[in-house]
């Protein structure tokens, strides 16, 4: 039973999580494994004992904006009535892949490793929320935005006036199994402490600061979002509560079409030159797994 | 002999005397009584083994029982158990049993040794590191540090210090202690398991409560409003177990959604709707949340981590005799704290080891619950010290199975109206447990024939009671017993 769950726990239906690079099992009898050296400011080299050798490269996509709209569903700050928020989260994408440099089959040299189950790509998103777990990653990207019809459902901008916004804690749930009883249930699976916000136009907000962000699954670019979003805000000694439901429903396809597109830029990977590096060797198991390299082709 | 030493043997015999009440010394003394020559029927052997299966869930050694005879005979079997009792106590599977006592009451899945058994060879190491993180977290640490040290009990509310651990799983890791305390300290190297220790007077902080197995057990969502919390701290410290309230849209329970989420279009709840406010005051819900909405605001800022700030809250209820209790906090540090003064705080710890240690279905008579109050609180309410006291009483060595049937009635019945409690509580509905019910001899008999009515057992009332959403139904054995009692007029003793 227990297995059962945590293979459930693993296989985690979130449209939002990053995928991960396809990984090759290595074949029945002994595949020939690479050896794969990492220098500080050199490539990523992986040699073969028949001198076969390859490289990481990457394909640094353009930064895009994703709209999410989040529509209040509860407001236990004021009675005003609420009209929800759009908010623009800016991410971008690093393709990381193995190349031939060295190999028997000239034709081979400068192309793609080809594994036996799909493709050897490593997808690895960056966010501003990210920026909390991978310092670095955020460089490049704008910040995120928060954009209102009105702001007077807010609890402190009754006033009519613009000033900075603060979040003190801000939760995403999703449906999950509780690991202590199996069961299914939403709960936090995301979210940050103490989010500023500074105004930047008419009822508009650019994201200045969080104070540290949290996440089940640190690799998520979204991290402040799931099924279901809530806002602890400052009012009076203490807090008050709102909560969202957001609109995820065609960040999939968005997020499916700007990954597909053309790999043009790659280039050598340079090992702990690039701040996504440290987003490597959290995927270590995953992305270097020499092993995996074994029955490439 | 020098003054020194004067005092470390002065010290020695006070503490002694402290930790082992039926302790005496001296070769010249009269023959003693063991604990349970006092008042059991059982022998000293039977003793030894109800002791080490009730501290460390074993029997004794062959060397004990060889020890006990070779005691008895040399007219110093007192001395033996009692030695034999703080033996056990320091042992380490009394810690385990205690660790596994407290998951139980947390209701915390079982720790990871519970799987080190030869029947599950095949274990994979990956999914043992999984198992290894149920023992090997900050939440189970303490558990273990309060028995291993004899730390007051009040430390499970009170604690300010943590071994945090890390959990070494790339992909989901939600329990991690390093995560969950991050937001509030940076750990200086990412060799794990460190320490951590909060001011004492700070209000973030709570023992068990603020630690990432808790949090994580206890998960929060925005409809629930950290409820959840707040109900396992009531049962667990209080003893006030508030059933939650199923509601079915099949039933035509319509009322209750109405409740729920009133003023708003079907399906889904509504924008700028203050629902949460006007559940909360519904007269029917009221019964409880007006005890678990203070208390789970002191959750608030909590996420998958322990907030930088604190959340401020109250502890907010009713007692049986009609004390109201209303006693704002900072935080969930400074709740914590007020619950640990409380009597009913005392009182249901108390009653927690009585059942643990002597067994629940030994009932505890008022005169009897104020002994062990006072006995708890004299030592500091340091569990060890509080079992070895309770191994000297009389109920520990008594032979179960063979109980006064009527007495065994009562007892099961009270047992059972204790679940009746977690809905009805407040001025128009006594205790059913704190008898006579209504708390005069008329009013018991009152009470009785309502209890009769909603049951539908005065022979034409359809039952009414509980009600269908109700998560707890008694069984036909539990009706009968109820039926039984009600019958011979509800006897109190």
């Amino acid at each position: 039973v227990r297995r059962f769950f945590l293979s459930l726990l693993l296989a985690i239906p979130c449209a939002l999580a990053q995928p991960t690079n396809a990984q090759v099992e290595p074949a029945t009898g002994a595949p020939i494994l690479p050896t794969v050296t990492t220098t500080k400011g050199m490539p990523v080299v992986a040699k073969w004992p028949d001198g076969r050798q390859a490289v990481v490269r990457v394909n640094r996509f353009d930064p895009i904006s994703v709209p999410i709209e989040l529509q209040v569903t509860e407001n236990l700050c004021t009675d005003t009535a609420s009209t929800g928020v759009k908010m623009d989260i800016a991410i971008r994408l690093d393709v990381l892949d193995w190349f031939w440099i060295a190999h028997p089959d000239t034709a081979k040299i400068g192309t793609p490793l080809k594994f036996k189950r799909g493709s050897g790509e490593y997808l690895s998103y960056s966010s501003n929320s990210l920026e909390y777990f991978y310092p670095g990653v955020s460089q490049g990207l704008q910040a995120d935005r928060m954009k209102f019809q009105d702001v007077k459902w807010l609890p402190g901008f009754d006033d009519g006036k613009l000033h900075p916004l603060r979040i003190e804690t801000w939760t995403a749930e999703i449906m999950l199994p509780n690991p202590e009883t199996g069961l299914n249930e939403n709960q936090v699976f995301g979210g940050a402490f103490g989010i500023d916000a500074a105004p930047i136009g008419i009822n508009e907000f650019s994201i200045v600061k969080m104070d540290s962000v949290f996440s089940a699954l640190k690799s998520n670019p979204f991290p402040l979002f799931g099924d279901v979003i809530g806002w602890q805000m400052p009012q009076g000694d203490g807090l008050c509560q709102i909560a969202f439901k957001p609109e995820l429903s065609g960040i999939k396809q968005m997020i499916d079409a700007y990954s597909a597109q053309p790999r043009t830029k790659w280039v050598e990977f340079i090992w702990e030159s690039e701040p996504y590096t440290l987003v490597a060797r959290d995927f270590n198991p995953f992305f270097f797994k020499a092993d995996g390299l074994g029955n490439a082709e | 002999m020098n003054s020194s030493y004067l005092n470390r043997l002065c010290l020695i015999l006070l503490f002694c005397s402290a930790c082992s009440p039926v302790h005496t010394a001296g070769p010249k003394a009269p023959p003693e009584k063991t604990p349970l020559e006092k008042a059991s029927p059982v022998s000293s052997a039977t003793y030894l083994r109800k002791a080490s299966l009730a501290i460390r869930g074993i029997t004794p050694s062959k060397f004990d029982y060889e020890g006990l005879s070779k005691a008895t005979t040399e007219n110093r079997t007192a001395q033996f158990l009692s030695g034999k009792i703080r033996e056990y106590l320091a042992s380490d599977e009394h810690i385990d049993k205690m660790e596994f006592r407290l998951q139980e009451l947390f209701e915390l899945f079982p720790s990871a040794f519970s799987f080190a058994s030869p029947l599950l060879p095949s274990i994979e190491p990956e999914l043992l590191k999984e198992f290894e993180y149920e023992t090997q977290n900050s939440l189970n640490e303490l558990f273990r540090r309060i028995t291993a040290r004899n730390l007051t009990w009040d430390t499970l509310l009170l604690g300010k210090r943590y071994s945090v651990f890390k959990r070494n799983s790339p992909v989901f890791s939600p329990r991690s202690d390093s995560d969950y305390y991050s937001a509030v300290h940076s750990f200086p190297t990412d060799k794990f398991p460190q320490d951590l220790a909060f001011a004492g007077d700070d209000p973030r902080v709570a023992g068990a409560l603020t630690t990432g197995r808790f949090i994580g057990r206890y998960g929060n969502t925005a409809v629930n409003k950290n409820r959840r919390r707040a109900a396992a701290i009531f049962r667990i410290f209080l003893c006030d177990d508030m059933k939650a309230v199923v509601v079915s849209e099949k039933d035509g329970q319509d009322g209750i959604l109405d409740r729920v989420f009133p003023d708003q279009p079907e399906g889904m709840p509504g924008p700028s709707v203050r629902g949460d406010q006007r559940h909360g005051a519904d007269a029917a819900c009221f019964k409880c949340h007006y005890k678990l909405d203070p208390m789970g605001r002191t959750f608030q800022s909590t996420g998958l981590n322990l907030s930088p700030f604190a959340s401020p809250g109250a502890l907010v209820y009713t007692t049986d005799a009609g004390r109201k209790v209303d006693l704002p906090g900072r935080g969930i540090g400074e709740v914590a704290q007020a619950i640990t003064e409380q009597p009913e705080y005392v009182q249901c710890q108390v009653r927690r080891f009585w059942n643990w240690f002597i067994g629940d279905d030994i009932d505890i008579s008022s005169s009897t619950m104020a002994e062990l109050e006072s006995k708890f609180n004299e030592v500091h309410r340091q569990p060890n010290d509080f079992i070895a006291y309770l191994m000297t009483r009389s109920e520990f060595g008594a032979v179960s199975g063979i109980a006064d049937p009527r007495q065994q009635l009562i007892t099961d019945v009270k047992r059972i109206l204790q679940h009746c409690n977690g809905c009805h509580s407040g001025r128009k509905v006594p205790n059913f447990t704190n008898w006579p019910i209504g708390g005069s001899d008329s009013q018991h008999l009152i009470w009785l024939d309502k209890i009769r009515v909603q049951l539908g057992m005065d022979g034409w009332s359809p039952r009414k009671m509980p009600t269908s959403d109700s998560v707890w139904q008694p069984s036909s054995d539990e009706l009968t017993k109820i039926r039984t009692w009600l019958d011979a007029g509800g006897p109190q003793s």
